[in-house]
């Protein structure tokens, strides 16, 4: 039937339904998810009577307004507050109580409703929408000279009183809440914004926001033109002074104020414009629609935009624009016949790569008049937008930095409509990316705005009476021209000033507390730069501004090419501190030119790095910290050196066909930096973190073909190359460890400590092993335990020598490309280890989690720092949706690299495997974290377990909630309780003894008193008699050397954790019963939750895999409390039982005799 | 529990584990509570309920509340841990032969703490009859791919079979747990764990130690007991085990030497065998026909030339040589074909949506 249908003859319809999609929209499954999410914003039109009610209320009310006297200014004010209780929002500077003009009121003259409302262009945002009504105020209360000195401002802000006043009386019919805002902001043009009362239970969330305009006509455009000046000094007190001589000709332009009067001018013919376009063009609101979410998400715009400048109904004009123009050679950029898709992306395409700065672009350019020449605008304006009028900047607020971000996201969001192999419609209109920790990769709160600094001269005070304002728009400038190419995008992230109660004084942005956030998206390659050079001395102009520009810290240095230049030297130890180069250029570079320090300014991102650096108390015997600042260039210098060492070992039976790094420490993501031992820091007590690396040899016929066989001739191998090592290379130990019983594959290895002082822990690898293997699980003859010793065995063979040294391959190249992701796995693994999950999740699949936030960073650019890494791999955690997709990493990039389509099959392997995973095993049992590779290795499989999972998800969820709190107001240092686990939810905690933990040095919170304690312990056991003096060795001789070495060998007990082995052992024995959770980098307790199946009675059976007891005893013991109903506790209900947990906990106890100091029952 | 001779020496020396402590001390503990009186049963199961008293180690050792950090923990100090017994019923297990667990004289003991050794059942039973042996079940391994486990033969492994059957018959999860039973709890000088609420086989010396036994009291009876032949538990546990895994190389290489050339006699025994049975006729006339299976591979090192497999060979196809858009049909099929999955994927794509509707994955905010 269904086979049937799919080869019926198509309908003209139906074909034609088929080709538009793919033709006008990207493909089927966008333009789906287009309907849905436009039907999801959308306002419902037959819900908005109440709405309706008002507007026509409103109109009534101001149809029937009372006309004012003309009044003094000192009356007004007076009147206003007496009878109505309002503050006139008059913008600053303030009008002086002795200005001559007086202030009138006539009712408005027409009443219209603009904006997205009344064009259905309108979208839900997160508070809700807005619906504009605008009021033209009538000509006969201005004066011709009005548009100068704020008069305008001063009567439409009386203006505005007046209709407050009206509305706030009638306000009880209205049902509505009337407050004052600031129009995008500017405080020279207050609105008012009427909000429906809470118990007006309405489904829509709206605002009406109420704009005085006035008529085209009312003020000589040419006078309003952006090179005129119109504030003049003399009038305003706190601006004085420079004025006397200056004539009005050399009076600097106020292009800002001139365009907030134009603005009021043109609003209506905007209006006209618009509704024009969405008639002749179809999809124009739907286009508007889905801009204006892309817009929302992106925090442009809206409440918390203060200063970009652009919003949806720039993108509105923009998009007529692209209609009439904009295209090639002349043409149009899009036409009316377009689909939505097509001409969102168009508009995009045009704002992500059109140069405003080089080109301004022009709806309508009036060659004829100087006053509005392209120059008159270029010159006054940073980027330039002009209107259909010709006349009004559309882009008069934005300054270059605010393009260029807009630009920059622009960019991005053409990349993801150019992509094909994903789908990215959830990275454009779906996911919040206005989130300030994780959208950059450093962020600058400054608290303390400076009220006055160098670059705040009294002109730029005339149009910018803010300093705020002013800091905000200069102060990316600024840092830019230190910064260089070290940062790609600068931004400035405040709100918008808050609306506030007409009888309150308006606020302004330098008195209200605000916060100013800097962020910054680094260029990789440059931004951790040591120096940067200035020009030569002899160039006086330059030298001069360059010296200006550093202060202090510019010096003149000869270079090794000869060159003798200005630079600026940063001096640094080790990379952690290399990555806060551009913390200190910025905070150096903010207290230099605007004085602001200490607790002014904030600078997030290396609060965490001390977190994976060992505390400074550790003695240098455990930790030698001197290494830290070359990074893992030791280590990997000390590999190298070690496979040297082996490809020129001579009279071995053998040849090395290749040696694998297998260990984090190899690929740049162990939490510590691997240090070498030094001679006299070997001693038993501390925890030595053995490299693993793999060895292979070159094929041979000879190897048995038996498994055990097998086992036995590495062992041999294993014993022949630690003499030959030590013998050929001296200065470098071995140890063997091998456990001699027959299996099938084998836990031995050889520990190396080599010649670097190095520790290496080395496994023989044999292919032979997994074909044998892979023989016996397909083997007919084989039964099912051995099948499933043979299959765990291979998943086991494979993980250690395929998978891990293939993805420390990967993880190591992937970190030499993005130098941050290094520090963002270690602070990752920090966390998981911290909050007690080491044993729930593997390294890998933290490496693979980690990477994945670099190479999918959307809807963000990849991160440049390990702060935002780190916070975005929280919030990959909480966003993903595990439950139902398998997360694939494309470690290799070869989705990228590679033209065919294979890598798409593996792809669908891997969904598939998850698929199959996923169902078997019941209920959510396997897979619940799932991460697949495009190399086909999967991570995530048997653990985390759904208990763990979801707490993983919790916890994840408080960390990035406590980030937020951090940012927004506590205070540097507390970042660190982000590294603090809570403890409620553990049943039983088991406290270990710190000074038995070999680890314990590595613990977040480290006391160092127990580090001392830990040698005196240890030795005490004499196990090895070994006196520390003996081991601590100055000035060897030669002949000592090798008698030291051994002894030395025998002390360095590589790789002992007793923790280790005690948890093993715990989880052999319950993991039926219960879970447990520790921190194996230095952790001091062990969290225990019993698993709740255990504690309902079930009927008692000779064996039952469980400690039990039986239920009646139980309450045996709990009659001390109160007896409860044990008399008609049937003879069934006598024999059930339950888990001993009190014997248990015991048994635990007994186990760690010697360690465990407590145990500490909690429920 | 070499250190715990140390913190011994202040302690009386009347807790020797042999003389079994006084009930009367035991007053408000529930397991001396009915002293004298008989053991209680699980009710139709026949089997004793047999409660043992369990001290907390730190409660023992009062040096440890020196330190500071202990004396805060709050944890239960006392427990009683229940053991179940009765006699060896010899037709749960047909394959036992009666001369491994003789039934007269024979206890079947269940759900023994983890860290159960034989002087921890002869401190409890011995002061009834001399025991024999003790067989434990559930011996927790510390390698879960011992070679042992798969290859034993039947000869001597009726009682793992035991394990295996019981296993299969109560449809248990197969876990990594492996255990095995062994006779004596402790091997090589190191101490074996059991997994929770295993099991063990007490053999009496005679049938009188059995009755006794089967009859004992209820009285306080003590699990910590102290015995300089029981190998220690935790750290120094695991520094041995640790120790262990590093022995002499020298030493190491002899064994290693030892089985290899075991196993090249064994490997030459078969290749013997192989040879025989080669080209000769069995008693039917027929002659098996066997391959070594092994091809020759030439090598120089990088390359390696080998002749084909037979699987491989299997998948060889002739390479399809018809023309696919010759016909009129061939066409309009190829065009039918299109237009399915074009609806198909707009199928697909719908199913997709509903799915992430269902998600609720269209609420941007």
């Amino acid at each position: 039937m269904m086979e049937y249908s799919m080869y019926q003859p198509p309908t003209n319809e139906e074909i034609q339904g088929l080709k538009e999609t793919t033709d006008l929209y990207k493909s089927n499954l966008f333009k789906f998810q287009i309907d849905e999410l436009l039907s999801e914003v959308s306002i419902d039109f037959s819900k908005t009577t109440s709405l309706e009610n008002i507007l026509h209320k409103l109109k009534e009310i101001f149809e029937n307004i009372n006309d004012q006297p003309d009044l003094s200014i000192t009356d007004v004010k007076s009147m206003l507050l007496k009878k109505h209780g309002i503050i006139i929002p008059f913008p600053d500077p303030q009008p002086s109580d002795d200005v001559k003009y007086k202030f009138g009121f006539k009712k408005p003259t027409a009443f219209y409703l603009v904006g997205s409302y009344p064009l259905k262009s309108v979208v839900r945002s997160r508070n809700g929408f807005n619906v504009d009504v605008v009021v033209i105020m009538p000509k006969d209360i201005f004066q011709e000279k009005d548009y100068m000195n704020y008069r305008y401002f001063y009567k439409r802000a009386y203006y505005l009183a007046i209709l407050s006043a009206t509305l706030q009386d009638k306000g009880l019919a209205l049902n509505v809440n009337v407050e004052f805002g600031a129009l995008l902001g500017d405080r020279r043009c207050p609105i008012i914004l009427l909000k429906p009362l809470e118990n007006n239970s309405d489904a829509l969330d709206f605002t009406i926001r109420i704009l005085p305009c006035i008529p085209m006509d009312l003020f000589s455009t040419q006078r309003l033109s952006p090179s005129r000046n119109n504030i003049r000094p003399q009038h305003f007190q706190d601006l004085g002074q420079i004025s006397q001589q200056q004539s009005v000709d050399s009076l600097p332009p106020t292009p800002q104020y001139n365009s907030a009067i134009l603005s009021d001018m043109y609003c209506v013919s905007h209006l006209n414009l618009l509704y024009k376009n969405s008639k002749d063009c179809l999809a124009f609101n739907d286009a508007c629609k889905l801009a204006k979410v892309w817009l929302h998400q992106r925090g442009i715009g809206g409440d918390e935009d203060g200063w970009s400048g652009f919003n949806g109904f720039v993108w509105k004009m923009l998009m007529c624009y692209l209609l009439h123009g904009g295209g090639v050679n002349g043409g149009k950029k899009l036409a009316n016949g377009y689909s939505s898709y097509q001409l969102i992306k168009g508009t995009m395409d045009f704002l992500a790569n059109h140069d405003f700065i080089r080109n301004p672009v022009f709806m309508n350019k009036l060659e004829e008049s100087e006053e509005f020449s392209e120059k008159s605008f270029t010159e006054n304006f940073d980027v330039v937008f002009v209107d259909n009028s010709g006349k009004l900047n559309l882009f008069c607020g934005m300054t270059k930095t605010a393009l260029e971000q807009i630009q920059h996201e622009a960019r991005i969001a053409m990349e993801y409509f150019n992509e094909n192999k994903a789908d990215r419609f959830e990275a454009l209109f779906l996911q919040n990316v206005n989130d300030i920790k994780l959208r950059y990769d450093n962020v600058a709160k400054i608290t303390q705005i400076p009220t006055s600094y160098c670059n705040y001269t009294k002109s730029e005070k005339l149009d910018y009476h803010d300093p705020f304002i002013h800091f905000a728009r200069t102060v990316p400038i600024q840092l830019k021209q230190g910064l260089t190419n070290r940062v790609n995008l600068i931004t400035i992230n405040y709100p918008q000033l808050p609306t506030w109660s007409t009888s309150s004084e308006p606020p302004s942005y330098s008195f209200s507390n605000l916060k100013l956030y800097i962020g910054f998206i680094f260029n990789p390659e440059q931004s951790n730069r040591l120096i940067d050079y200035g020009p030569s001395p002899e160039d006086e102009t330059a030298a001069s501004e360059f010296r200006k520009l550093w202060g202090k810290k510019a010096e003149v240095r000869r270079f090794k090419d000869g060159s003798i230049l200005e630079c600026v030297v940063w001096n640094v130890k080790g990379i952690e501190e290399r990555c806060l180069i551009v913390s200190r250029i910025v905070q150096y570079l903010i207290n230099l030119h605007y004085g602001i320090k200490g607790k002014g300014i904030q600078y997030f991102t290396g609060q965490l790095n001390e977190i994976v650096i060992p505390s400074t108390n550790i003695p240098k015997s455990i930790y030698n910290k001197n290494g830290i600042a070359n990074g893992f260039r030791d280590v990997m210098q000390a590999y190298d050196k070690l496979v040297k060492q082996f490809m020129a070992l001579e009279n071995i039976p053998l040849r090395f066909s290749g040696i694998r790094a297998a260990s984090p420490a190899l690929r740049y993501t162990s939490i510590f930096i691997p240090q070498p031992l030094t001679l006299t820091t070997t001693n038993i007590s501390h925890y030595i973190d053995p490299i693993e690396i793999i060895i292979q040899f070159e094929h041979s016929a000879r190897w048995p073909d038996d498994l055990v066989a097998i086992q036995k001739m590495k062992i041999a191998f294993y014993i022949r190359l630690a003499s030959e090592l030590e013998l050929q290379f001296p200065g470098t130990c071995v140890t063997v460890a091998a456990d001699n019983s027959d299996t099938i594959i084998s836990e031995a290895y050889m520990d190396i400590l080599s010649d670097s002082r190095f520790t290496f822990r080395c496994r023989i690898h044999n292919e032979r092993e997994i074909t044998l293997l892979d023989r016996g699980i397909k083997d007919k003859k084989s039964n099912q335990l051995k099948k499933d010793m043979y299959t765990k065995a291979l998943e086991r063979e494979k993980r250690m020598f395929v998978e891990i040294p293939m993805h420390t391959l990967q993880i190591q190249t992937l970190c030499n490309k993005w130098p941050s992701l290094s520090l963002t796995i270690r602070l990752t693994k920090r966390w998981f280890s911290t909050h007690l999950l080491s044993d729930h999740v593997d390294e890998e699949w933290i490496e693979c989690l980690s990477s994945q936030v670099y190479l999918e960073p959307c809807p963000w650019n990849r991160p440049g720092s390990g702060f935002v890494g780190f916070l975005r791999v929280l919030k990959l955690i909480t966003s993903w949706d595990w439950n139902n997709e398998a997360m694939i990493v494309d470690l290799s990039e070869e989705n990228k690299s590679s033209l065919k389509n294979n890598t798409y099959e593996n792809n669908e392997d891997i969904k598939l495997r998850f698929k199959n995973l996923r169902a078997s095993g019941g209920s959510c049992k396997y897979g619940l974290m799932f991460i697949g590779t495009t190399s086909g290795s999967a991570w995530g499989i048997d653990k985390p377990c759904k208990v763990v999972a979801n707490r993983i998800k919790d916890l994840a969820r408080s960390a990035l909630l406590y980030a937020d709190e951090l940012i927004e107001k506590r205070e540097n240092s507390e970042f660190k309780r982000l590294f603090v686990t809570p403890l409620s939810d553990y049943d039983v905690i088991i406290h270990l003894d710190p000074s038995q933990c070999t680890r314990y040095y590595q613990n977040i919170f480290v006391d160092t008193q127990y580090l001392a304690h830990n040698k005196k312990n240890m030795s005490s056991l004499k196990i090895y008699n070994i006196e520390d003096d003996d081991v601590v060795m100055r000035d060897v001789k030669m002949q000592d050397h090798e008698e030291n070495l051994k002894k030395e060998k025998m002390a360095a007990m590589i790789g002992f954790d007793p923790v280790e082995y005690y948890l093993d052992e715990l989880r052999k024995l319950y993991s039926d019963v219960a879970l447990f959770f520790h921190d194996k980098h230095g952790g001091t307790i062990i969290g225990v939750v019993w698993i709740p199946t255990n504690f309902t009675p079930r009927p008692w059976k000779a064996s039952t895999e469980i400690n039990s007891i039986l239920v009646s005893k139980i309450e045996n013991l709990k009659d001390q409390k109160g007896s409860e109903h044990d008399t008609n506790s049937s003879n069934l209900q006598d024999q059930n039982i339950v888990l001993n947990t009190k014997a248990v906990v015991l048994e635990i106890e007994r186990l760690g005799e010697g360690f465990v100091t407590g145990i500490e029952v909690r429920k | 529990m070499g250190s715990k001779k140390k913190r011994n020496k202040h302690q009386q020396n009347d807790k020797n584990p042999r003389i079994i402590s006084n009930s009367e001390s035991g007053g408000d503990n529930t397991c001396g509570e009915n002293s004298g009186q008989p053991l209680e049963e699980i009710p139709k199961t026949g089997f004793k309920i047999l409660p043992i008293e369990i001290e907390s180690i730190s409660n023992q050792n009062d040096n440890l509340s020196a330190n500071p950090s202990s004396s805060i923990k709050h944890h239960p100090l006392v427990s009683i841990h229940y053991c179940y017994f009765k006699s060896h019923d010899p037709r749960i297990n047909s394959r036992d032969n009666s001369t491994i667990l003789p039934a007269e004289r024979t206890l079947f003991i269940t759900n023994l703490p983890v860290d159960t050794t034989e002087h921890h059942i002869k401190h409890i039973f011995e002061e009834y009859g001399i025991i024999d042996r003790i067989l434990f079940h559930g011996v927790l391994k510390n390698n879960e791919f011992l070679a042992s486990m798969i290859n034993t033969d039947n000869d001597d492994g009726s009682i793992l079979m035991e394990n295996k059957i019981q296993g299969k018959k109560s449809k248990k999860k197969k876990k990594q747990k492996f255990n095995e039973t062994v006779e004596n709890s402790v091997l090589e000088g190191s101490r074996n764990l059991l997994i929770p609420g295993s099991t063990a086989h007490i053999v009496f010396k005679d049938s009188e130690g059995l009755t006794n036994a089967l009859n004992m009291v209820q009285k306080k009876r003590i699990w910590n007991i102290r015995d300089q032949d029981i190998p220690p538990l935790g750290l120094k546990r695991w520094l041995q085990e640790y120790q262990k895994l590093r022995t002499d190389p020298n030493k190491l290489g002899a064994q290693v030497d030892e089985y290899m050339r075991k196993f090249e006699e064994a490997e030459q025994e078969k290749h013997k065998a192989l040879e025989a049975r080669r080209n000769q006729p069995d008693e039917d006339g027929f002659i098996l026909v066997t391959g070594t299976g092994k091809r020759n591979i030439n090598t120089d090192g990088t390359i390696t030339v080998t002749a084909v497999k037979a699987d491989v060979v299997k998948n060889l196809k002739p390479k399809n040589k018809e023309l696919v858009d010759f016909y009129r049909f061939q066409m309009r099929e190829a065009k039918r074909g299109k237009l399915a999955e074009l609806r198909k994927k707009f199928e697909d794509d719908k199913r997709k949506i509903a799915d992430l509707k269902a998600a609720r994955r269209f609420k941007p905010y």
